[in-house]
């Protein structure tokens, strides 16, 4: 900190000494003595002493120097100070720096050379010119005793010198040793301190963050490891790499392997995922795990290795595949009293607007059914039941039937597969249930019931894989809805999984010459969807062949933008493996060329924050564009999807996306709300929304439809009312435009997502992105780039591609046998405490609540019982609690 | 500020952004009105100029490594923006088309316009208006008129033929407020305050360093001091400490005087106070510095009227405005006052003042160096002897020591000499000092109830016992008289030196005399409480104010009310008896035992003492009093407390 001269002057007379006579200003001609007349006697008392054991160090005589050392020594260890000032013997000395430095460099090696070295390092503290270093070259030339004797500030220097000197040999190829045994004092005694930031920036400063696992304890590895990690989302990479390396070292050195399943998950690095499960013990803390991999949406096969017992492993196995999430979701929604199935009319809540929106609703009839079936569908997601498709189960075809033939062709699609978006996770009465369409004689309600299945199992694997034995057989189907059902309801039940079986499937349709483009798109979609961050070859080879096969007209249709992102999707999050593959794509059609670039590129470094793509793509929206190429609405998106990475991203994305509203063209202006919608996806800011609320107003249509749709992806299972009532004025202001009513009512129903008790972001336990997620929510919003062909077409079940982003945005509590437990936890707003010292709050402004409960989006929990501890650091999702040992009942 | 754009996205300037009544003809068909809903609604105010132009806060705020890398990534974005826009900018220059837009709005605005008042919003786009001397008007809106921010009240612009409203005039800030920011850093810095080292530190930890060094105190792990009061007596540099402090920082510096917020309506106090603090807001990190606050921040009793009420109110919103609802920002609070005791205690809570910083009379040291500064630019003669003036035991301020100087160089100025001399010091001392006494506050007719009860002694701190200067006693008699000040405390001591000096002179033959201030403030107590008068002879009243030489046998009077106490002596001095008068010590010893304290407390003690007080021959009732063990205790310990 820089010495302030006030407080050096007002401290300077704090210690003005009593009985001083000879002070009072008798004579103020004299204004050269102003100084020394500034100091009290007992200031000046020092000042001599000091002076004289300057000289007294310059004596031949060693003993008498030694003397002057040991006294000099403890004037400047005993002085103290205000926060903001030299202390004194440093000022004093200030004068001698110079006298002392030539008199070392004169002075025979002796051990008193060396304590004179010591001192002068500590002098050059204040005095040394900036970019001398003298400090750390005097220590390196002293005793080197215990560092930590001189204080903080004189550690602290002592650090930032390093790290200078360092970056200076790094670039001479000098040796670095000498250094490095300074290092390791240093951090050891900043460990010792409380100051672990300070040791972690050292070391990375001088490269060698191993040496961090030697030093933390079991009282500061927590607070290292926050650090660490909270830094690695800022490190330009491969830095941030070995950050994360060594914080999951840590945690395993200090067995806090929840923290380190969570690095592997975040670094996606299936072997640690493996090696904590390997050095773990405990069938509890794995069964852990296997809710968090469940969350996180990877597939992952337990081995004996890393879990001996068979009957262990299969339970745990069962809770990766997500077989009991229904159950865990449904108990949720009973504890909310939320069971009661809710009609569209409940949420469009027309009796709150004026009377003449509701008077002529009725403008398009099919148009309005088909909103309700979506709305119906959001909202009564993973209930089970609800009032239009499920209505009378004993009348099986009654009502239910008839809901779905009050829609039309395609409609009928989208009904059937609101069924299994209704029983969502509820595989086996799921399956029974939608059975009976698979009977109709009606292509498209064929198609609806196999897209039924295929959302039914989405995020859920089964043993029997019914999924595949359903619908596989349909894929072949000559009648392209029938195959388009099959083949998405495939691609979202097997996200993620990578399963070869379908690659062979599906890979053939891609090349087959007489399938039409909805289908291929389709088909790339879901193969992207399946191999999603597999970077996988015969994937990206099979997609680029489809891609190359289109002719010029077929590449202008609507659906071939989803070819790019199923080729985007392979390398989801993946960064530079995506490299190959985008220099094919430069061979591509000039159609397509830029916006496969694009859409690669963003996918590629979706999740990482990374600026140097946020400005190339930037780059390319700042063009104005003559010959109505689209390759810029995937640019704005990938913005989104790239900055989403962090807070801070997300918060100055969103103010580089306000520029791009202003500068930018229409096809620019379209994307923007979208990307808004993607970075705050189920996270309702406020400022969001009223941008939002205005673009809905918009001239440009699809800019209002797109404005419509984020604002209910923003309030995605929320409820949020605010966004609710825009939207109820939104659709009385839209009352007679079927198309832009529709998109209101979609966002209608996707604020109150599951009654408000889903989320979509693909951000879980604390930042942790789920591929399978985010990719689920990029192909919906891609298809929103061309609203009116694609979701006001007849592909409107591209909305059902957010299933794969839903998942409970709960705290369910369950005891050691699985069983929930209900406990009382503080529900608050998160606080950032990265860096702070102490144990600071972690949430503020909480209310408590009894488990199970829902987290909002900003949202923290924690315990607010001693009883139990949990097996995960971050309670999101399921959270097994064990018994505190340590637990005294009060009283 | 006061555009009240929503999350204050720049609302203005977007291409897309056309109220939706403004929408596209299409809608126009079948859209009779449209559904904006804020018309005539007061936004909230957002904070700041602009809340979206803020970049997000970095957390943590200890220089560390994290941090900077945040930094950089918002830095980088920044970088990114800028590059974006310039690019823009250069490849589709808006600055035309703007231009072209404003040229065409001035001609739509007509000139020049007059300023109206609108009255009633009735729809979208029209509006029932007044002008400050005609009749109100049904007039339209122009579109290009924010509706956001119009509301009923509020000041527009009015096309000068039509009066349609063509603009408002932005709600600014109470122009009142605006004169309290401090343009012009005061010249007075740290340097010129002599002594007050630990309030300087004080100050500076509580109210300086959050804002220059907030991750001194996140290291740490605690919050901030929100604010400090300053008290002490007057002159001893409250004020000059702000000043100070104005003059080193570089936050914002708003100063007020308590009496301002007091105004002539009501609601204008409390509204000025919100006004205060929000520019304070606006313009963080600020400092506001509310002198006097004892004008708006007394106790709150039952008030009586209107203009009482309307004070507490202001204090209420003071209240709040320190630590409220709303979190206050970098927004640091410094109150002064000489009158602590009379604040209302909600307003020094910790958490609203969290530091009290009194400010004593100088000491020796202090005064010694207050000296220096004011004589530093003073050219003196050789012989002036400052040590003189500041060992003196006479207590001055700082301002007091400033007068001083002052006086001193008034005089040797009306002498045209070029120096300053050691007399003309001596001089303004005298005249300083004596000045001073006459300043002094009335003794305060406080209840004979209140003696002995602990709250008089409590306040020990504000009391003061000062001296008389010794060359003017000396004339009348060897000893030095006591002089106290603070009403209730005299009147205590006053009761206690008659009790002591009573016993005495009648079981040990010596005489106290009472210095004229005690005799003053006895004579002065309404009649109910006033010494007996067969106690009065023997407090000798020794007038030093006015009758400077008169001989005491001269003032024999049998008249008590004749002219007030200073004239009179109602005893005849006689230099036989042996005389003392009271030590400052002795007094002081009184005061603060603890002993006779709780001894004071004991009622039947109480009631002696009040016989004693009340009784025509307060004698007889002493010798009475003497009887009880309990009274031969109390005036015994006093009288070992005073004997040296």
């Amino acid at each position: 900190m820089a010495p302030d001269p006030n407080s050096n002057g007002a401290s300077g007379s704090g210690n003005r000494n009593e009985a001083s006579v000879k002070v009072p200003a008798k004579d103020p001609k004299k204004k050269d003595d102003k100084k020394d007349e500034d100091l009290s006697d007992e200031d000046l008392a020092l000042k001599q002493q000091l002076e004289l054991y300057v000289e007294r160090v310059q004596d031949p005589d060693p003993g008498l120097q030694k003397v002057a050392l040991e006294s000099m020594r403890q004037e400047i260890r005993t002085s103290t100070s205000s926060m903001t000032s030299v202390p004194k013997p440093l000022k004093f000395l200030r004068p001698h720096f110079g006298t002392l430095k030539a008199y070392y460099e004169i002075m025979g090696e002796s051990d008193l050379k060396k304590y004179l070295a010591d001192i002068l390092s500590v002098l050059a503290l204040t005095m040394s010119a900036e970019g001398e270093r003298e400090s750390l070259k005097y220590r390196l030339l002293g005793s080197e005793g215990d560092i930590g004797s001189w204080g903080h500030e004189y550690v602290r220097n002592l650090a930032g010198e390093i790290a200078q000197e360092y970056a200076k040999r790094q670039s001479e190829e000098a040796p670095i040793d000498d250094l490095m045994e300074l290092v390791q004092q240093i951090v050891a005694f900043h460990m010792k301190h409380n100051a672990e930031p300070e040791a972690v920036d050292l070391l990375m400063e001088v490269e060698d963050l191993d040496l961090l696992v030697e030093h933390v304890d079991s009282t500061n590895f927590k607070r290292t490891c926050l650090y660490l990690t909270s830094s690695a989302r800022y490190l330009p990479g491969p830095d941030d790499m070995l950050v994360l390396d060594i914080a999951y070292m840590i945690y395993l050195k200090f067995e806090e392997y929840t923290n380190a399943l969570q690095i592997a998950l975040f670094i996606d690095n299936l072997q640690y995922v493996r090696q904590v499960f390997t050095s773990c013990e405990d069938v509890l803390r794995k069964k852990q795990f296997c809710y968090i991999l469940a969350r996180h949406g990877v597939s992952f096969e337990l081995d004996e290795e890393m879990a001996a017992d068979d009957i262990d492993r299969e339970s745990l196995q069962d809770i990766i595949n997500n077989s009991r999430l229904s159950e865990g979701y449904l108990t949720l929604a009973r504890d909310i009293e939320v069971m009661e199935a809710k009609t569209p009319e409940d949420i469009y809540k027309a009796h709150l607007l004026d009377g003449r929106a509701s008077a002529g609703a009725s403008v398009d009839s099919a148009r309005q059914n088909l909103a309700a079936t979506f709305v119906n569908a959001f909202v009564n997601a993973g209930f089970g039941q609800d009032k239009l498709m499920t209505v009378p189960s004993d009348a099986s075809s009654g009502s239910s039937g008839n809901w779905l033939f009050k829609n039309k062709e395609h409609g009928k699609t989208s009904a059937a597969a609101s069924l299994g978006m209704i029983l969502l996770w509820d595989v086996d009465s799921g399956l029974a249930q939608i059975d009976k369409y698979f009977h109709s004689n009606d292509n498209h309600v064929i198609a609806g019931a196999l897209l039924g299945v295929g959302i039914v199992n989405c995020n859920i694997k089964n043993d029997c894989d019914p999924a595949l034995a359903l619908l596989g057989d349909y894929v072949d189907k000559e009648d392209s809805f029938i195959r388009i059902g099959a083949i998405m309801g495939l691609g979202i039940t097997y996200a993620g999984t990578q399963n070869e079986t379908l690659r062979h499937k599906l890979s053939p349709i891609l090349n087959d010459a007489k399938a039409s483009l909805d289908v291929i798109a389709f088909t790339a979609i879901s193969l992207g969807l399946i191999y999603v961050g597999s970077c996988n070859e015969e994937v990206a080879q099979a997609i680029i062949y489809a891609l190359m096969d289109r002719s010029e007209s077929e590449l202008g249709e609507p659906l071939t933008r989803l070819l790019p992102l199923s080729l985007g999707l392979l390398y989801l999050a993946k960064q530079e493996n995506v490299e190959a593959t985008a220099e094919v794509s430069k061979t591509f059609n000039e159609k397509i060329r830029k916006y496969c670039d694009m859409v690669l590129l963003s996918c590629a470094y979706a999740g990482t924050g990374n600026v140097l793509k946020v400005q190339n793509l930037l780059g390319h929206c700042s063009q104005h564009l003559e010959k109505g190429e689209t390759h810029q609405g995937p640019a704005v998106l990938g913005i989104a999807m790239v900055a989403m990475a962090e807070e801070l991203g997300v918060e100055m994305a969103i103010r580089s996306l306000e520029h791009l509203l202003q500068y930018g063209e229409q096809n620019i202006r379209r994307a923007v709300p979208l990307a808004l919608g993607l970075l705050c996806i189920s996270n309702p800011k406020v400022n969001v929304m009223d941008t939002l609320s205005r673009l809905s107003h918009d001239t440009d249509s699809e800019v209002a439809m797109a404005a419509v749709i984020s604002l209910g992806l923003i309030g995605a299972g929320t409820n949020n009312a605010r966004i609710a009532g825009m939207l109820r004025n939104l659709s009385s202001y839209y009352y007679k435009d079927a198309s832009l009513l529709f998109c209101v009512r979609i966002a209608q129903g996707l604020v109150h997502l599951g009654k408000g008790l889903l989320t979509l972001n693909p951000y879980h336990s604390d930042r942790l992105l789920s591929p399978t997620a985010l990719a689920g929510v990029v192909t919906m919003l891609h298809a929103c780039l061309d609203m009116k062909a694609i979701i006001l077409g007849k592909y409107h079940y591209v909305l059902y591609f957010l299933v794969l982003a839903m998942q409970p945005r709960m705290l369910m509590t369950v005891d050691e046998n699985l069983k929930p437990l209900s406990v009382p936890v503080r529900v608050g707003q998160a606080v950032d405490v990265v860096g702070q010292a102490g144990r600071p709050k972690t949430i503020t402004g909480f209310q408590t609540h009894s488990t199970p409960v829902l987290l909002a989006a900003g949202d923290r929990a924690e315990l607010a019982t001693e009883k139990y501890i949990p097996l995960s650091p971050i309670l999101e999702g399921f959270v097994i609690l064990e018994e505190n040992p340590e637990y005294r009942e009060e009283n | 500020m006061g555009q009240g754009t929503p999350g204050g996205l720049n609302r203005q300037g977007l291409p897309g952004d056309r109220k939706p009544d403004g929408g596209d003809k299409k809608e126009k068909k079948f859209e009779p009105a449209a559904p904006p809903a804020r018309v005539g609604r007061k936004q909230r105010k957002q904070k700041g100029p602009e809340a979206a132009a803020r970049l997000p806060t970095v957390t943590p705020l200890t220089k560390c490594k994290l941090r900077l890398l945040k930094l950089e990534r918002i830095k980088d974005y920044l970088l990114m923006e800028e590059e974006f826009v310039t690019n823009q900018e250069r490849l589709k220059p808006q600055e035309e088309k703007a231009e072209e837009d404003r040229s065409k709005v001035d001609d739509l605005r007509g000139s020049p316009m007059s300023v109206g008042n609108l009255e009633e919003l009735i729809d979208e786009n029209h509006a029932i208006v007044s002008s400050s001397v005609g009749p109100e008007y049904y007039v339209g809106i122009l579109s290009f008129v924010d509706k956001d921010q119009l509301e009923p009240g509020c000041a527009i612009l009015m096309h000068n033929k039509v009066l349609s409203v063509v603009g408002l005039l932005q709600d600014e800030v109470d122009p009142m407020v605006s004169v309290m920011k401090v343009e012009k850093a005061p010249l007075e810095s740290y340097a010129d305050i002599g002594g007050l080292d630990a309030q300087i530190q004080e100050i500076k930890e509580a109210v300086e360093l959050p804002l220059t060094h907030p991750e001194l105190y996140e290291d740490i792990g605690i919050k901030p001091p929100k604010g400090v009061i300053l008290y002490g007596e007057p002159g001893t540099g409250k004020t000059l400490l702000a000043k100070a402090v104005a003059n080193s920082t570089s936050a914002t510096f708003l100063r007020v005087v308590g009496s301002e917020l007091i105004q002539k309506y009501l609601g204008d106090g409390p509204k000025l106070v919100r006004e205060l603090f929000r520019v304070a807001d606006d313009l963080s990190p600020s400092i506001v510095f509310i002198d006097e606050i004892d004008a708006v921040g007394t106790k709150r009793y039952d008030a009586h009227s209107g203009g009482e009420r309307e004070i507490q109110r202001t204090m209420l919103e003071l209240l709040n405005q320190l630590d409220g609802f709303d979190s206050r920002g970098d927004v640091k609070v410094i109150l002064a006052t000489n009158r602590i005791e009379s604040l209302d205690p909600a307003l020094l809570r910790p958490g609203r003042i969290d530091r009290k910083i009194e400010f004593p009379l100088p000491d020796i040291k202090t005064r010694r160096r207050i000296f220096q500064i004011h004589t530093s630019r003073m050219t003196l003669a050789d012989d002036v002897n400052l040590e003189e003036f500041v060992m003196t035991k006479d207590e001055f301020s700082g301002a007091d020591i400033k007068a001083i100087c002052t006086e001193a160089g008034l005089l040797a100025l009306r002498e045209r000499r070029m120096k300053v001399t050691h007399v003309d010091f001596k001089k303004a001392k005298e005249k300083v000092m004596f000045k001073k006494k006459e300043g002094v506050p009335e003794g305060l007719y406080m209840s004979w109830a209140v003696f002995g009860f602990p709250s008089c002694f409590k306040s020990a701190n504000s009391i003061v016992f000062r001296y008389y200067p010794a060359q003017q006693l000396r004339r009348h008699d060897k000893g030095i008289a006591v002089r106290v000040v603070e009403g209730t405390r005299s009147l205590c001591l006053a009761k206690l030196w008659i009790l002591s000096s009573h016993r005495l002179r009648r079981y040990q033959k010596r005489n106290y005399w009472m210095g004229p201030r005690l005799c003053q403030v006895c004579n002065e107590a309404p009649s109910k409480y006033k010494c007996p008068s067969c106690i009065a002879p023997y407090c000798s009243l020794v007038c030093f104010k006015k009758h400077k030489e008169i001989p005491c046998s001269m003032l024999v009077s049998s008249e008590p009310k004749s002219a007030g106490p200073e004239s009179q002596i109602l005893r005849p001095l006689s230099v036989d008896e042996p005389s003392e008068v009271l030590q400052r010590s002795q007094l002081e010893a009184i005061a603060s035992s603890s002993e006779i304290r709780s001894a004071l407390k004991d009622e039947s003690l109480q009631k002696l003492i009040c016989e004693i007080d009340c009784s025509p021959n307060a004698e007889n009732e002493l010798d009475k009093a003497m009887g009880s063990e309990s009274f031969r205790i109390f005036t015994d310990k006093i009288l070992s407390t005073i004997s040296p």
